[in-house]
């Protein structure tokens, strides 16, 4: 049988804050398309750090959680629209805790009674993402299938977030939280148990730990992230739509995963960086020949990498020494 | 202390348990010996809910099991080893054994990491004890057979049971690998209550204080080692093995 090495979570300490400066210095250094683009790929960036917390460190198969990703979304928008509310500081966590609360409730429905399958929990969160864009597509309080848009920019106290650098700072901002709690809960102790939980969940509960507890925990932190990643992205696009929910979009920051590389801290920002940014480019090189040329390369990488493209970061790295610890490395040096 | 009383179980029309009690008293090593598909791994697993019993009690000092979830039971002192070894292989064995010794801390706390290093000089010592020094920092996949089965009766002690269920931890094995996991059985005893299934009659016999040999899902004897190998029935059942 093949002996994998311990995983690492991919990238030392120091690589925060210079990631977090390189980016924000990008603000002053790309022009106002680029800049969105970005800004897209950022808020993206941190739906997939959702998705790599449940599935990539717990074993939670999500293709859901653009359904948390939604429900952030659709609160900020109504917050917004119909009681005028902008303040980000209140909107932001509005939309956080909203994305929890649909994960909270799902996850106690999958994961409270009994052990279930990865690709159970596939199912349900793909069908609960199915209903949900039908439901919102014909539920004319939300603006059914046009949703609701003219979401005014939100303010933190009286400074007005608006289009091009400060949305950009606030989706930096949320991106570099997310990442953050990450790396602080696949860094601590907890972050083991949701990796035995990953590995061997009955193994896990042999050793005393409350299984569904663990899976329910998670599940909510994951869709707290991507509500909070909704919220922000209904601020940047002004406008929330079935669409946001849909599965095509958790299927996406699934993508995002599997090419990056699951469990590992770097994958879904290696892999929002290459479909958003890289692929953005091919778009633009290639207007018609571009969704051939994306999914070629993502049959390629799946194929050839299975441990995605944090996989070849993996390897460089043990090239330049031996590596043996679990990646508990990432803030406990 | 283990007590089991009139404990069965059926899988459809096999009986692989039937009236099984069986007391192991504290700081005892119990041996439960019998053919293949005698129901020995049934009863261990039946112990840990891993399988449900049908009819019967269960109670570990004192404190009753039967109606327990896996973790409830874990918590009520039982620890098991598996007869092939389940450690998280992609782990270094460091940190298998962080996952067992940590695992009566709080979720909350486990997020905030607080008794990691209080867990260290343990995890250390446990190491060291169990001949994995050397390898602790390694994946633990890439240990031998052997190792792998030290770090997982590492594990199972390491979440400080009452009662230690250990399933063939002797299997594949070398002689001197054997005898060297008889020494620290025997050392772990002096901590809680051993119930070991194993093939190897020669070795069970010399490491326990108490044998039970099941034979068809029921319990033909329990005894000392020298009553068993003297009990007309066991010989019958084993014929010319004891």
């Amino acid at each position: 049988m093949l002996i994998r090495r311990p995983r690492t979570t991919g990238v030392p300490f120091w690589a925060f804050p210079l990631g977090t400066l390189v980016v924000l210095l990008l603000a002053t250094a790309v022009g106002e398309y680029q800049l969105s683009v970005l800004t897209r790929a950022l808020i993206l960036g941190l739906l997939a750090l959702s998705v790599n917390l449940a599935w990539g460190y717990t074993g939670i198969f999500t293709i859901g959680n653009a359904v948390f990703f939604g429900a952030g979304a659709y609160t900020v928008a109504l917050l917004n629209t119909r009681h005028g509310l902008s303040q980000l500081v209140v909107l932001l966590p509005l939309a956080l805790a909203a994305g929890a609360a649909v994960a909270l409730v799902l996850g106690l429905f999958l994961f409270g009674r009994r052990r279930v399958s990865e690709m159970y929990v596939a199912l349900v969160t793909l069908a609960i993402g199915y209903v949900a864009t039908l439901a919102f597509n014909g539920w004319s309080a939300v603006g059914a299938a046009n949703g609701i848009s003219d979401i005014a920019y939100g303010v933190i106290g009286s400074f007005q977030v608006g289009g091009g650098r400060p949305i950009y700072l606030l989706a930096v901002l949320v991106f570099v939280l997310g990442l953050f709690i990450t790396a602080w809960l696949a860094g601590s102790q907890f972050g083991l148990v949701m990796k035995a939980v990953r590995d061997d969940e009955e193994r896990a509960e042999f050793l005393g730990y409350p299984r569904a507890r663990v899976q329910v925990l998670v599940f909510t932190f994951s869709g707290a992230m991507a509500g909070l990643a909704g919220g922000t992205f209904a601020m940047e696009e002004g406008f929330a739509a079935p669409t946001t929910m849909s599965v095509s979009m958790s299927i996406m920051a699934l993508l995002y995963v599997i090419l990056g590389g699951r469990g590992t801290l770097i994958g879904p920002i290696l892999g929002v960086a290459l479909l958003e940014v890289a692929g953005r480019a091919v778009q633009d090189r290639f207007p018609t020949q571009w969704p051939i040329i994306i999914s070629a390369l993502l049959v390629l990488c799946v194929l050839v990498l299975p441990r995605g493209l944090a996989g070849i970061v993996g390897r460089l790295r043990r090239r330049t020494g031996p590596r043996d610890s679990s990646g508990l490395e990432v803030f406990h040096a | 202390m283990l007590e089991l009383r009139g404990v069965s179980k059926t899988f459809g029309p096999l009986k692989a348990l039937d009236d099984v009690s069986l007391q192991v008293s504290d700081n005892v090593v119990a041996g439960l010996i019998g053919p293949n598909g005698s129901g020995k791994s049934t009863l261990l697993h039946t112990i840990v809910a891993r399988v449900q019993a049908d009819s019967g009690q269960m109670s570990v000092d004192g404190t009753d099991i039967t109606t327990m979830s896996v973790p409830q039971r874990v918590r009520a002192g039982l620890s098991i080893k598996f007869q092939l070894p389940r450690i998280y292989r992609e782990l270094t064995p460091r940190d298998n054994l962080l996952l067992a010794a940590q695992r009566a801390e709080s979720l909350g706390s486990l997020m905030l990491s607080r008794s990691r290093q209080r867990l260290q000089l343990q995890i250390d010592e446990t190491l060291e004890r169990f001949r994995l020094a050397d390898v602790g920092s390694r994946a633990a996949g890439a240990l031998s057979h052997g190792q792998q089965q030290w770090l997982e009766i590492a594990m199972a002690m390491s979440v400080s049971p009452k009662v230690l269920l250990l399933d063939e931890p002797t299997g594949g094995m070398s002689p001197e690998e054997r005898a060297w996991t008889g020494e620290i059985i025997h050392e772990l005893s002096s901590r809680c209550s051993v119930l070991i299934v194993e093939h190897d009659l020669d070795w069970i016999r010399r490491l326990c204080d108490q044998i039970t040999v099941l034979h068809q899902g029921r319990v033909v004897l329990t005894g000392t080692p020298a009553e068993i190998e003297r009990d007309e029935n066991v010989k019958e059942v084993y014929r010319a093995r004891v």
